[in-house]
């Protein structure tokens, strides 16, 4: 079933478009990875889906309903959750308490006492149970980027939108990462959209699709291994084959 | 409900038994203890907005006046129905308190920041000149109730409304707003005004209705500003001038209250109140005239040296004690 459904959003930032009539679709318990290098509309893609940005044109659909001009705070509930590429915890609060928060005003609308049990079970998940009664503010900007996740998955969403959440992790933690992932996905059915600027190989291994954008646009859509190798993406943006 | 989340509430409860019992006991220290606590009050209240939020409303003092007038418009028409106009006067100035509230935390509680804080330094004064200009509730010459007070209440009454109850009441709304402070960081709401104040767009992506949480803390922050006005002013005093009460000196004072003592901490309004309190009250009584003088760089320098406040610096430093139960 079509989750997640964009008809041709754009949008202007003066004379810059963004974003330039893009449609997407993501399935139920996807893959997917978009890719594309800096600038290329990316992060505004993810801002008119978390409700950010509303765009100048086109629709959004999440499960069937329009949420176009709907608040962040509303689209939360429905299922979607997000992480950021530079990672925003809410510095004054522990890490078990960031987490919690996501599972208090996420879809999951836990009460206090339960949502911290729960951030527990998160944390451990990740791997950072070590860390949850430091002050997030004192966290390595990696240790913050599992927290991050951590607090995104807590929210339970039918969506999980990652933002460069991989980068400078060592390869052992993009294992049990994607790992984690394709548990998710598996067992609750949760799409999970990716992106990247870098690190292509961890998308090799994660997405069933890739979208590439280049300029606002969608360059090219397809299966992983087939977009990768596509002339027309080596040579806006890869540069040479990846695989 | 959970018990053990209020224990912080217990470390109160004895400083003000210990304020109490120092006020019944020792000769002429009624008075400055109520002093005291009427800073207390305040800066529990205005934590309420400020601490919890991280914004600032330099109109503050406005939900103050506000209930000082509820309270006087209550004593001036329905004093015929005897004591039951003081409960009269205390809904009323919550209401309009409250009221105010709604209309200013609607349209500047959409700003941002700095924009707020502007948007709100007018309220006051407004309030003042508006008072003033129309002549409503008396105008420039305010009410004088202690008259019409002694007439109808009788005059051993009256002294004990502004001499022992407007302080008893105001020992019970600074105690109340503290409650209301622990039960708000005990909930979701504690939670998310918690998030707003460190980021508020990952807040909004987070689920949290932003705009929502705000005025409920800015409300009731109100309201006990209102039952202040009500209860230290103009049932203490038994007059309001438009001037007084509208007086930004107050907002100030609330604001260094609750630096100085922690902003969004459950126990800072308490030692920053009772701080301030004391030394502006010593020290005018031994440099008169010069008192702010030396009040000024003390303040600064207890912020310079505990940037978050000192019930924030002592939490820090007992944050793996078994003291910090006790400690909010």
């Amino acid at each position: 079933m079509t989750l997640l459904k964009l008809e041709k959003v754009t949008k202007r930032f003066g004379g810059l478009t963004a974003v330039d009539s893009v449609d997407l679709e993501v399935e139920e318990g996807e893959a997917i990875g978009i890719v594309g290098p800096n600038g290329s509309g990316k992060t505004t893609l993810y801002n008119i889906i978390s409700g950010v940005y509303i765009p100048d044109e086109g629709r959004v659909i999440f499960d069937g309903k329009d949420i176009t001009t709907l608040p962040p705070h509303a689209r939360t509930p429905l299922g979607l959750a997000r992480t950021f590429q530079i990672p925003r915890p809410f510095g004054s609060a522990t890490v078990r308490e960031n987490v919690a928060i996501g599972a208090m005003f996420g879809r999951a609308s836990m009460d206090v006492e339960e949502a911290l049990k729960e951030a527990d079970e998160y944390l451990k998940l990740i791997g950072i149970h070590q860390l949850r009664d430091k002050e997030a503010r004192l966290l390595t900007p990696l240790e913050k980027r599992f927290m991050e996740l951590a607090r995104a998955l807590a929210m339970r969403p039918k969506m999980l939108l990652l933002d460069e959440v991989m980068a400078g992790m060592h390869p052992s933690d993009i294992d049990k990462i994607i790992e984690i992932l394709q548990k998710i996905r598996r067992d609750e059915h949760v799409a999970v959209v990716s992106m990247v600027e870098h690190l292509m190989h961890a998308i090799t291994r994660f997405a069933e699709r890739v979208v590439v954008m280049h300029q606002g646009k969608k360059l090219v859509e397809g299966e992983t291994a087939k977009v990768l190798n596509d002339p027309r993406v080596i040579e806006v943006y890869l540069g040479k084959k990846v695989m | 409900m959970n018990l053990r989340a209020y224990k912080p509430l217990i470390p109160m409860m004895a400083v003000y038994a210990i304020l109490i019992a120092i006020a019944l006991s020792v000769e002429g220290m009624w008075q400055p203890v109520a002093y005291f606590m009427f800073y207390i009050a305040l800066g529990q209240a205005f934590n309420i907005f400020l601490g919890l939020t991280g914004y600032v409303d330099f109109g503050y003092v406005a939900f103050l006046g506000l209930g000082a007038y509820g309270m006087g418009i209550a004593i001036q028409n329905f004093s015929h129905l005897g004591v039951i106009a003081i409960p009269i006067g205390i809904v009323l100035a919550v209401m309009m308190s409250v009221l105010l509230s709604l209309a200013v935390g609607a349209v500047a509680l959409r700003l941002r920041g700095a924009y707020f804080a502007i948007a709100t330094i007018g309220v006051n004064e407004g309030f003042r000149y508006l008072v003033e200009g129309v002549r409503l509730w008396g105008g420039t010459e305010g009410m004088i109730l202690s008259g019409f007070m002694r007439k109808t209440f009788g005059r051993e009454m009256t002294n004990f409304f502004s001499t022992f109850l407007a302080d008893v009441l105001v020992i019970i709304v600074a105690f109340s707003a503290a409650v209301a402070t622990i039960a708000i960081l005990n909930r979701k709401m504690g939670y998310a005004l918690l998030a707003l104040r460190e980021d508020e767009d990952a807040a909004k992506v987070m689920g949290i209705n932003v705009t929502k949480y705000k005025i409920m803390a800015f409300i009731t922050s109100a309201g006990f500003a209102g039952l202040i006005g009500a209860t230290a002013w103009t049932l203490k005093l038994t007059y309001i001038f438009p001037e007084d009460v509208f007086n930004i000196h107050y907002t100030v004072e609330a604001i260094v209250i609750v630096m100085l003592g922690g902003a969004g901490t459950l126990l800072g309004p308490m030692i920053g109140g009772l701080i301030y309190g004391l030394m502006k009250y010593y020290l005018s009584v031994t440099f008169p005239g010069i008192q702010l003088l030396i009040l000024a760089p003390i303040l600064i320098a207890i912020v310079v040296a505990f940037p978050d406040g000192l019930m924030g610096y002592i939490k820090k430093k007992t944050r793996n004690s078994p003291l910090s139960e006790y400690l909010r």
